[in-house]
């Protein structure tokens, strides 16, 4: 059309559009329950029509998830009906024989799930003993909102530290874990994962329905709370190695370099680089630290320095202030205890690991001794 | 001024409500009521939007006012539903200003605006030009149509005014 159309009013858009629908939908949604409420009480025999419709809606929303009987309750709201043991056995049976054709409909409350639709179902299935019922979900007012925030999470201009605020928050509220302990426990799940290199049957759960996901990850054997904070990532499409490795990390930020990301645009990975200008690395005090700090991060700020750029300046800070790392002392300190322990390490003990850490230390052993040589034949 | 009503709209236990209970307990008899906002979504236009029933958005035909508008957009459907405003307040549309035809960006940015807008069901409206005339009227405080009555930017008006002159003509009726 334009030979460069420099705006992309998609994208400005994306997230108006992504909530008019969902509005759109939520009223229609209400609609449809209302009228099925409206028909339960006059004229029930044309109920089915609505039924499905709202059902269909519900599905537009979200693929059908498979909820544990033990957390869904006859709902108190609806009218009191009459459960004949025949009728719920003609029931037990047709699910037995054809499997659950229909997703019951459900409305969430808290951690429980009150029936709008399909309680003969839910009594069929407790006599089955069945574990679960797959089913759609009419959304809670606060729905809206959470489905908002998950628009804007997968926004790229949200800053990352907002970002870790806003899925700490959520993920903290639908798990029941205390925000100061969950990204210690998603930390130590993913290392696990990792060291038991299941890390990427991990990201792969993204792609697949939430019923699954659940299914899977039982596989997994992780405690309840690990698996909950799992679940609550997974719904809300994030990859937890990723919010592991990349968002976490913003919430233990230093005040300074918060207020700097906030209000002075200073990005995460940036940030996180400044964040090692701490009083250890520079054996300051901390009240030093953050001076350096800020000066550092003033630099970063001021001259739009790149993340390679911030990186390289860091480690020039920490050279100007720490006097452990490169000096003498040190350094002969630090090749005599490797050339002991390597001369302790015996051939039995090398022959009781495995190959691949061989391999590893092998490969390591190479590059240094490449190191060495270059020095030595610069000095003959 | 402006300031202690904002205060005073945090604080209030009908904050969000204020206006349109005011507007109820004292009706007013004008045919059309224009909320003028302020270009945030503080408090001002948010007791604006629970006492309106319909809702237009000026816009200049530039990148950065269309990002705003569309987050604005995306305020007024979530205040809407968290409000649980019954009915809630109608989009009339997009209403461009300041469009200056000469630049290639705004004109691009009006070739594709109303297809977009039409994706939710709003719609765009024919622009309002850009002139100088409209601060000098401003700083006399005039409309532009008693100030220069011969301007050529006054027919630009015509449309919007005669679309909402059609929706207030049953009952009387409120805009933002």
């Amino acid at each position: 059309m334009v030979k460069h159309q420099s705006v992309n009013l998609d994208n400005l858009f994306s997230s108006a559009e992504q909530v008019y629908q969902l509005t759109q939908a939520e009223s229609e949604i209400e609609r449809l329950q209302a009228e099925v409420n409206e028909l339960r009480a006059t004229r029930p025999q044309e109920i089915e029509p609505s039924l499905t419709e709202l059902r269909e809606q519900l599905m537009n929303r979200g693929l059908p998830r498979l909820i544990p009987l033990t957390r869904i309750q006859p709902n108190p709201h609806q009218p009191r009906q009459t459960f004949l043991p025949d009728s719920i056995q003609a029931i037990a049976n047709s699910l037995a024989q054809e499997g659950q054709l229909q997703p019951v409909i459900l409305i969430e409350e808290g951690d429980k799930f009150l029936i709008f639709d399909g309680e003969r179902r839910w009594r069929g299935a407790t006599h089955l003993g069945w574990e679960h019922l797959e089913a759609v979900l009419i959304p809670r007012p606060q729905a809206l909102h959470r489905q908002a925030l998950i628009t804007s999470l997968h926004r790229e201009d949200l800053n990352p530290l907002d970002k870790a605020e806003a899925i700490l928050l959520e993920v903290a509220t639908l798990t029941r874990i205390t925000p100061e302990n969950l990204p210690r426990s998603l930390s130590a799940v993913i290392r696990r994962l990792t060291k038991q290199k299941k890390l990427s049957f991990l990201s792969e759960l993204l792609t697949v329905p939430s019923a699954e996901q659940q299914m899977r990850l039982e596989s997994l054997n992780l405690n309840p709370s690990e698996q909950s904070i799992l679940v609550a990532l997974l719904a809300l499409q994030l990859n937890p190695a990723s919010i592991d490795a990349n968002i976490f990390p913003m919430l233990t930020l230093e005040p300074d370099l918060k207020i700097a990301m906030r209000e002075g645009g200073l990005g995460g990975s940036h940030a996180l680089l400044l964040q090692r200008l701490g009083p250890n690395n520079l054996q300051s005090t901390p009240e030093k630290a953050t001076l350096i700090r800020q000066q550092a991060t003033a630099q970063v700020l001021s001259q739009k320095l790149s993340v390679s750029q911030t990186r390289q300046l860091v480690q020039d800070f920490r050279r100007r202030y720490s006097s452990t790392i490169d000096n003498p002392t040190t350094a002969v300190r630090a090749v005599s205890s490797v050339s002991q322990a390597i001369a302790e390490l015996s051939p039995e003990q090398l022959t009781m690991v495995e190959t691949e850490s061989l391999e590893r230390l092998a490969q390591l052993l190479t590059t240094k001794l490449q190191d060495v040589a270059l020095i030595l034949q610069d000095r003959q | 001024m402006l300031t202690q009503t904002t205060q005073e709209i945090a604080l209030h236990p009908r904050g969000a409500y204020l206006l349109a209970d005011a507007l109820e307990d004292y009706p007013l008899s004008q045919d059309v009521i224009i909320f003028d906002c302020p270009a945030t979504l503080g408090p001002l236009p948010l007791v604006a939007v629970a006492s309106a029933t319909h809702v237009l958005i000026p816009v200049q035909p530039q990148p950065k006012s269309i990002q705003g508008s569309a987050k604005l957009l995306e305020w007024i459907y979530l205040i809407s539903r968290k409000l649980r405003l019954r009915p809630v307040a109608q989009i009339l549309g997009f209403l461009p200003n300041q469009y200056d035809r000469k630049q290639a960006t705004q004109r691009q940015l009006l070739e594709s605006l109303p297809a977009k807008l039409a994706q939710m069901d709003l719609r765009c409206y024919s622009p309002i030009r850009h002139s100088a005339e409209f601060v000098n009227a401003s700083a006399v405080g005039l409309p532009l149509q008693i100030y220069r009555p011969l301007h050529p930017a006054i027919e630009d008006f015509q449309a919007i005014a005669l679309e909402i002159k059609a929706l207030v003509t049953p009952s009387s009726e409120d805009l933002v």
